[in-house]
């Protein structure tokens, strides 16, 4: 016999499902979460008000469920349901479960008391549940006018193509206020230049050093690499003579682009640290057979290049401090002398992606060790789904979740 | 469009501490202003999404001792504490008490796992505290801005500033603390939250971006 934690507020239903249930051989308990559940007074009040009823039943059986009906889901304005159609399988793994039901039954017993008697007490004190009623709000500022968002597609050759999005994010489109993230993407020759860029929400101004950022660093690049072809060699990566030159059009590539800044800035009458921004730049050839990648990154986001699978390798690391939403911007002091440290190279076979892209993509996918292969696999998916890869993108970046409401940009190179 | 909410969660907080004096200077109509202070701070903020989706609230008092009355809870579960005035004042006693929850309640960042926002603390207070509390302003006073933004607000005419000049640099004077000053202070409070996430230098130079006080508040220098 299992024991099935079953609780529901309408009396109708509830017997329904009662009967449903028993005549599986499933005893129904009106009891529910743990006690020690953070989620447990949201979950509480909803069940006080009538919103939810909930079948909660061990997670063994749960895959001998047909179907579900209904998700237990934390969208906007939806009532949690859940609610399972049984297969005739699912006395098969009876044993099993019954086991550890009851294991667990017991270690609960004490706080399931504890929880009726809570739920009682709360019952009167408790709100309704929270719901975040996000405005979109088209910007309020006309100056330096955005676009809400922007995306782009390029076909660079037979094997490769490039697509960047950018999106204002929920918070942005709550105030009222413009979207601050930026990309550049271009080729030049071989070469084909990745730039995103993350203006600094506290500054007037970001969304200006943010697009400005990305276009000078690009630019700077195709001047640079203008008819530059690596030397060929026996070796197994580029002359020693390349990469310096690399590391070097790289660096300038920034200084380029806090120039344009301070320039800008000075046309302004405005300080310079009014356009905070970070900036982040990956180039890509292939030299023998090989993926060269280099980058140089700025302030937070990641870099990240796919192998297929499970396999990503990151390039550089992000400027993060103690905290969230604590970095570095190319406007900050002294930024120059450390931009040396912040060049790196990847040259390796089998590369099928290479992408950069902002905080608001990145802390979605974290630890990235982990959730960067997830990230690249659904991009990939949606990127060769039939549609036109850059609002595919701009589509795909538009994934609800809790607490993230940054805005956020992604520009990527991959094999078509 | 694609939901990622089941992901595990590696939740940016904003956690927010409120200090609150409930020392028996504050009998009668400053508690009362104060309750329905934290009323209102909690409804305003529950109609900011961002909030809903960020904000943590931790109420820590003090009199005679200090307490944690809440502990960093989000706006969902939120219950306000009762708080009544009583005894002397234990500053020190709460800034103790701050700086532990700073340690082991707010999440900062590694490889593995995403720091919570800086951390916003308010201080409010009307007298001058009676333990000692200079050990504990210092070691507050070192690692502010560091470990979190710290905004002091002395109210009424016998507060000593001073004494909230040596915990943080930030420290505001709230003359008279009728109902409807609690109130702009506590809406105050609501908008700094609001602008609490976003990007900062980390080189720690300027303390947070706060919107400016409201007119019955003045910033001491």
């Amino acid at each position: 016999m299992i024991h099935i934690s079953f609780f529901k507020v309408d009396p109708r239903k509830q017997r329904e499902l009662e009967v449903l249930f028993r005549s599986y051989g499933f005893i129904v308990e009106e009891a529910l979460i743990h006690a020690n559940d953070p989620q447990r007074h949201a979950f509480l009040s909803k069940i006080v008000q009538g919103l939810i009823a909930i079948a909660e039943v061990p997670e063994a059986l749960e895959r001998n469920f047909t179907k579900i009906l209904y998700r237990c889901d934390q969208q906007k304005q939806k009532p949690i349901v859940r609610k399972y159609e049984l297969t005739e399988k699912v006395f098969e793994i009876e044993e099993k479960a019954i086991e550890k039901e009851e294991e667990r039954e017991k270690t609960d017993k004490t706080e399931k008391t504890l929880e009726k008697i809570d739920r009682v007490e709360q019952k009167e004190s408790l709100d309704p549940p929270l719901e975040p009623a996000w405005r979109d709000l088209p910007p309020q500022d006309e100056q330096d006018w955005v676009p809400l968002h922007v995306a782009d597609y390029q076909i660079v050759n037979d094997a490769w193509a490039m697509a960047a999005a950018s999106r204002r994010g929920k918070l942005h489109a709550h105030q009222g206020t413009h979207r601050e993230d930026a990309f550049s993407i271009g080729q030049e020759g071989a070469w084909t230049l990745l730039a995103v860029a993350d203006g600094a929400g506290s500054c007037q101004y970001s969304r200006v050093g943010a697009a400005l950022a990305c276009q000078k660093a690009l630019l700077h690049m195709q001047h640079c690499l203008k008819d530059y072809v690596l030397a060929e060699h026996d070796g197994d990566i580029p002359s020693q003579n390349d990469l310096l030159k690399i590391k070097s059009y790289l660096t300038t590539a920034i200084l380029e682009a806090i120039q344009a800044l301070k320039e800008e800035a000075r046309e302004r009458e405005i300080k310079v640290e009014e356009m905070s921004t970070t900036l982040l730049l990956v180039i890509h050839t292939l030299w023998q057979g090989k993926s060269v990648v280099a980058s140089v990154q700025v302030g937070d986001g990641t870099i990240a290049i796919w192998h297929g699978g499970d396999t990503v390798t990151l390039l550089g690391s992000a400027d993060t401090g103690t905290f969230a939403s604590e970095t570095r911007f190319i406007t900050t002091r002294q930024i120059e002398q450390e931009l040396g440290h912040r060049i790196f190279f990847s040259i390796k076979k089998g590369v099928n992606a290479v992408t950069a892209m902002t905080d608001g993509v990145c802390d979605d996918f974290f630890p990235a060790e982990k959730e960067m292969p997830v990230l690249f696999q659904q991009v990939l998916k949606v990127l060769k789904d039939g549609k036109e890869p850059g609002e595919a993108l701009l589509d795909f970046l538009s994934y609800e979740r809790r607490g993230s409401f940054d805005d956020r940009t992604m520009a990527i190179l991959f094999r078509r | 469009m694609l939901n990622l909410d089941k992901m595990e969660s590696n939740q940016r907080r904003l956690p927010v501490y409120l200090l609150l004096d409930t020392s028996g200077s504050m009998h009668g109509q400053p508690i009362e202003a104060l309750r329905q202070g934290v009323k209102y701070l909690i409804s305003s903020l529950k109609k900011e999404p961002q909030a809903i989706e960020t904000a943590y609230l931790s109420v820590i008092t003090f009199s005679s001792t200090a307490k944690q009355m809440v502990p960093l809870t989000d706006l969902q579960s939120f219950r306000e504490p009762q708080l009544d005035a009583n005894g002397t004042t234990a500053l020190g006693e709460a800034l103790k008490i701050l700086e532990r929850c700073l340690d082991t309640e707010v999440k900062k960042s590694t490889a593995t796992q995403k720091g919570d926002y800086k951390p916003l603390v308010f201080i409010l207070t009307d007298g001058v505290p009676t333990d000692s509390w200079e050990g504990p302003a210092n070691v507050i006073k070192q690692k502010a801005g560091k470990l979190a933004n710290i905004i002091a607000v002395g109210c009424g005419p016998d507060v000593d500033l001073n004494t909230l000049k040596k915990i943080t640099e930030i420290v505001l004077h709230m003359e008279s603390y009728q109902p409807d000053d609690f109130n702009q202070f506590f809406r105050w409070v609501s908008a700094s939250v609001s602008m609490a996430s976003q990007k900062f230098t980390a080189d720690g130079e300027k303390p947070a971006q706060l919107p400016p006080p409201p007119p019955t508040i003045q910033i001491v220098p």
